[in-house]
């Protein structure tokens, strides 16, 4: 479950089931290909990524339904055509090595080709609360079978109508509910909603939580921790994926040693 | 039309989820007010936000005097006495406030008796109980029939778990379910659990619920104020009464009820 990577010429290991959250977002700029990219260097498999839509209808890696936090720009992303926002640095309070003016805002082909090259797991989430995502749903899953990718990504979002609408009309993708509630018979209200994997705000892990998920199939990826201890505790845990901005959290080193049984597949494989 | 409901009372002139600030929100005119209800050490209800609050170490039963004069420290709601509790001064950040205690909930619902607004109460609960309801939701249920206040209170959590077991022992009170995502068929879902209400805390959240063509439930909506959020309270405001949501839960409750008035 562990694997290894060299970084700066220093061998690191991490665990396997980290899933690089916005890419190596606590040591570059989120959702960027810098971010991904170091992530693939310290030994990431799995990257998790936001999309939006552009006004000229091209899909883009970004959390914000605003462009200030993260790039020199201002307002939506929807008022914004692919070429316009080409135009913003994505480095924002970034300095030394990223604070490179050719940090931009990738599209998700880009992305995704990045990650077919690098045969890396994607978790795309769509963050829209009000929004049905009829037409991003559409444009993710045209470009994602378009890439030949359907089989390692994993669409997810806390707009669990969205992902019910999303699970009937494209049932070949995995799908996943994030949620920070706890819900009364969770393995009925996912079944409903048409996910087969849960993200669970780590708060809600416990024993009774993965017993019961994986009882009736569910796979589990965890959101988000940075904090060494709290990774720790979270991965003694028999979950498939636990998000964080640093793919090297937690002692991943002590860990395999001490749980050897936690070799596991990612949840693609073993969910699907 | 939609009720107006000032979050933890009237928080920009006196200190949140205080008696004062209740007592000031009902006079402006509200038709309810949500508080947030926690369990001392003790077993009784108070009422407070946050987990913890910081407190002199001189004031705690059984604790380590410190050697120099009182030291002020950070300490679970949960951990302490209702008498410790009464020790703390909330009223720190508001001009003429000081001294101002955290409120029971019992002195809170002596205050409601004087009026016809309704009360939610907000229970805090561990994320990962996950059987039968919490000692929290079960000492709200007990005191609300003790008083004989179903038609007032509404007990309310996101911990969906504990609601579906108290509505099951407490068939006479009023349950609703706290959330924070986008649910689908919601409605259902609150109805099958025994609750009669939702309380999505977003104007996203709430588009869903309203959205819901089995809706069957009350949906009482809470804007959401953050440093992260985008969207103004008054704008947020606008998109809830738009959607025509049964209840507005917001800290701009003057702004809410001016809205309220001309829809009227």
């Amino acid at each position: 479950m562990s694997s290894t990577a060299s970084t700066n010429g220093e061998q690191v290991t991490i665990d396997s089931r980290i899933i690089a959250h916005r890419g190596a977002s606590h040591y570059a700029p989120e959702n960027t290909l810098a971010a991904f990219e170091l992530a693939v260097d310290m030994g990431a498999t799995k990257i998790e990524l936001d999309v939006d839509v552009t006004r000229d209808g091209q899909l883009i890696v970004m959390h914000d339904s605003r462009v200030d936090r993260t790039t020199n720009g201002m307002g939506r992303v929807r008022d914004y055509t692919l070429a316009e926002l080409r135009e913003l640095t994505a480095d924002r309070g970034w300095e030394g090595q990223f604070a490179r003016s050719e940090i931009r805002v990738p599209t998700l082909a880009e992305v995704l080709e990045f990650a077919g090259a690098r045969d890396l797991w994607v978790n795309i989430e769509t963050k829209d609360f009000t929004n049905s995502w009829g037409t991003v749903n559409d444009l993710v899953a045209a470009e994602v079978a378009a890439c030949d990718r359907v089989d390692s990504t994993l669409i997810s979002s806390i707009n669990h109508r969205a992902v019910a609408g999303f699970a009937r009309s494209y049932p070949q993708f995995s799908t996943a509910i994030a949620f920070i509630e706890t819900f009364a018979d969770l393995p009925g209200y996912a079944r409903r909603c048409g996910a087969n994997v849960l993200h669970p705000h780590f708060s809600l892990i416990n024993e009774q939580f993965v017993a019961e998920a994986r009882e009736h199939g569910l796979g589990i990826n965890a959101w988000t921790i940075d904090d060494d201890a709290a990774a720790d505790h979270i991965l003694e845990f028999d979950i498939d994926g636990l998000m964080s901005n640093r793919p090297d959290v937690g002692t991943a080193l002590n860990r395999t040693n001490q749980h050897p049984s936690h070799r596991s597949s990612h949840v693609t494989e073993a969910h699907a | 039309m939609t009720l107006v409901f000032a979050r933890r009372g009237a928080a920009d002139v006196a200190p949140e989820n205080s008696l004062v600030a209740i007592e000031h929100a009902l006079r402006a005119g509200v038709d309810g007010i949500e508080v947030e209800a926690r369990l001392s050490r003790d077993a009784e209800l108070v009422v407070i936000r946050d987990a913890s609050v910081s407190v002199s170490s001189g004031a705690r039963d059984g604790a380590a005097k410190a050697d120099d004069g009182a030291c002020e420290q950070l300490v679970l709601v949960e951990q302490l006495t209702l008498a410790e509790l009464k020790t703390v001064d909330i009223g720190g950040g508001h001009d003429g406030c000081g001294g101002t205690r955290i409120p029971t909930l019992a002195e809170v619902l002596d205050l409601l008796a004087g009026s016809d607004a309704h009360l939610v109460v907000d229970v805090k609960e561990d994320p990962q109980h996950r059987e039968g309801a919490s000692p929290a939701a079960i000492a709200v249920a007990e005191l609300v029939r003790k008083r004989d206040l179903h038609d007032r209170v509404t007990l309310t959590s996101t911990n969906h778990i504990s609601m579906a077991a108290i509505s099951v022992a407490h068939p006479k009170l009023q349950v609703g379910l706290r959330h924070l995502v986008v649910m689908e068929e919601s409605a259902q879902y609150a109805a099958d659990l025994g609750a009669g209400s939702l309380h999505p805390v977003s104007v996203g959240a709430a588009v869903g619920d309203v959205n819901d063509e089995q809706r069957s439930v009350m949906v009482c909506a809470s804007t959401l104020v953050a440093a992260f959020w985008p969207v103004s309270e008054d704008e947020q405001l606008d998109q809830l009464f738009e959607l025509g949501v049964d209840a507005v839960v917001t800290d701009s409750y003057q702004s809410a009820l001016t809205r309220r008035g001309a829809s009227a």
